[in-house]
């Protein structure tokens, strides 16, 4: 492996990658099955995870990990070719720890929940539970940090999705407001941009009852 | 002594009933809105904020002429997500995760039970009340209502219905202090008297997505499942609505379900045997303002859900029990209304 990628997965795993470079890398490592191999027996994640220092993934890091297992485990599944299950169970082993947070922090969006993977690591947590520290900081002092435990390699993507399955099947039985609630939630992301203040709604049309001929002059 | 009792009988009602009784108006108005929100089809666009971040979403809702609701909302700010709704399921699609989830409807009529009826009962939870004057907000003429919870195990909302169509254009949801947890703005609204079938249609096909569907061969007779599982303490006011088996997508093993509400707020309880499979869910998490709270039970795992406080949700994960020495097969019927209706509740369509 060459030193700039050496580096590159460095900074990627402190989240310090810059967006086009972290696309990059992750491209070339979907696209390279030699280099995820090489990646599976590379120490510094092991150190990384496993070491003293804090993991701290970035968000853009997350949902690009979080998407790129999810490709991963679709393709192995689909295609049945053993090379490309090999190297898929070989990005989740090496990606697992470091990308159990991270899919934590990317299924943020869906789910701000922290989650611990199976070797139980503080720095992990410390970094998950900055992931939820916007939301947290708003809530009670004795609220329990949320705690999502998950031992089955390769299943990290499953809580958030069934976690999504609840809250769906859910909202059925909510009113509508509500329901209106909980599956924009469900849609949110988790970009920030509160600057909207001072909006003018504009409403065309008339009420169901009386005709509503002028509902497209808005456009 | 009959003139003494009919008297304290007149002077408790003076008593009891003013104590909830609150303006007409605007329980009219929560009608009002309730009816434009279940029969009028429109599309607009809000934003979707919370303390921690702001959305921007489209929502299309269409009504049909036989009053068949279909709706699609979808995130304008990046990741593609989309939920479309309609009479036989709910379809998440979720592009940034390679996802799609697909939750079949089973019962036709959740729509029209989920509806709250703005009574005296649900006053004993929630104080309704109106801001004497028409209100000038996002450029419209506006009517507020405020539903403010009594104690802290529920949300109130804060809404800003437009005074012509009852809309509402603004609504926050809040905590029992009056904090705003969220709020939903509109920017632009267009009532239609038609929208055509196919603006109803995802823009994604989610082809080479991972898809999630509920395994339709799961035999009903694991429907007593659910049987013997309730809630022992609730906070105030909710009560069984709903009791039900869910098929989870992507799970082969049904789950049960179990719906509390209060009449404006509900929580699901969900109860699902700890598989191999089974996705490992422990303590508080959260999804928008929706709380879930999972705990371990008997070798199953129990999780709440729903639009209330975090507290709620933990309460009622606390309260779950499971009834032993309850005969296997052919179990009588369970002691709580399993029936989907409440008897609070009346069809709500007109």
């Amino acid at each position: 492996m060459t030193d700039p990628v050496k580096e590159q997965l460095s900074a990627c795993l402190d989240g310090e990658l810059p967006e086009g470079e972290l696309d990059l890398l992750l491209r070339q490592l979907q696209r390279d099955p030699q280099l995820r191999q090489s990646l599976g027996r590379y120490s510094l994640v092991g150190e990384a995870v496993r070491g003293q220092r804090p993991v701290c993934a970035s968000e853009g890091f997350a949902d690009r990990v979080a998407a790129a297992v999810a490709a991963e485990s679709v393709a192995a599944e689909t295609s049945g070719r053993p090379v490309r299950k090999v190297s898929s169970a070989r990005v989740v082993e090496w990606l697992r720890p470091v990308a159990g947070m991270a899919i934590a922090a990317g299924v943020a969006a869906v789910a701000v929940i922290s989650l611990r993977p199976a070797a139980t690591i503080e720095s992990a947590q410390m970094a998950a539970t900055t992931e939820t520290a916007g939301i947290e900081s708003s809530e009670p002092a004795s609220y329990t940090v949320p705690t999502n435990i998950d031992s089955s390699p390769g299943a990290a993507f499953v809580p958030a999705a069934r976690l999504t399955n609840y809250v769906v099947a859910h909202s059925e039985f909510s009113s509508p407001l509500g329901r209106r609630t909980v599956l924009s939630g469900v849609l949110s992301d988790d970009d920030q941009n509160p600057n909207d203040d001072d909006i003018e709604v504009k409403v065309s049309g008339t009420p169901q009852s009386s005709n509503g001929g002028s509902a497209e002059s808005q456009r | 002594m009959m003139l003494a009792r009919k008297l304290l009988f007149a002077v408790c009602c003076a008593v009891i009933v003013p104590a909830y009784a609150s303006d007409p108006e605007a329980r009219a108005w929560l009608e009002r809105m309730s009816r434009a929100l279940s029969t009028q089809s429109y599309d607009g666009r809000f934003i979707h904020r919370s303390p921690s971040r702001a959305e921007s979403m489209r929502i299309i809702h269409r009504v049909d002429s036989k009053g068949r609701i279909t709706e699609r909302l979808v995130s304008l700010d990046g990741s593609g997500r989309e939920i479309v709704r309609n009479e036989n399921e709910v379809i998440c699609y979720l592009p940034d995760k390679r996802l799609v989830l697909v939750e079949k409807r089973t019962d036709s009529n959740s729509l029209v039970s989920a509806l709250p009826v703005y009574n005296d009962a649900l006053e004993s939870l929630y104080r309704i009340e109106r801001s004497g004057r028409v209100i000038k907000a996002l450029g419209r003429k506006t009517q507020i209502i405020e539903v403010q919870p009594r104690d802290q195990y529920r949300y109130g909302y804060r809404l800003w219905l437009d005074q012509e169509t009852a809309m509402p254009l603004k609504s926050q949801l809040c905590d029992s202090n009056g904090n705003v947890i969220e709020q939903i703005l509109f920017s632009e609204l267009n009532l239609h008297d038609r929208i055509p079938a196919d603006q109803l249609k995802a823009s994604i096909t989610g082809e080479g997505f991972r898809w999630l569907r509920q395994d339709d061969t799961v035999a009903p007779a694991m429907a007593k499942a659910v049987i013997g599982w309730n809630v022992a303490r609730l906070p105030a006011g909710f009560r069984l609505t709903t009791m039900r088996m869910q098929i989870i997508a992507g799970s082969p093993t049904p789950v049960g379900h179990l719906v509390y509400s209060d009449g404006l707020a509900s929580v699901s309880v969900f109860i699902e045997a700890r598989g191999a499979q089974a996705a490992q869910l422990h303590g508080l998490a959260k999804v928008g303002a929706a709380f879930a709270f999972s705990r371990d039970l008997d070798g199953h795992q129990v999780t709440a859900v729903g639009e209330v406080p975090a507290a709620t949700v933990e309460a009622i994960a606390a309260g779950v029990m499971r009834q032993t020495g309850q005969p296997e097969p052919a179990a009588p019927a369970p002691t709580a209304p399993a029936a989907a209706s409440n008897p609070q509740q009346q069809p709500a369509t007109r």
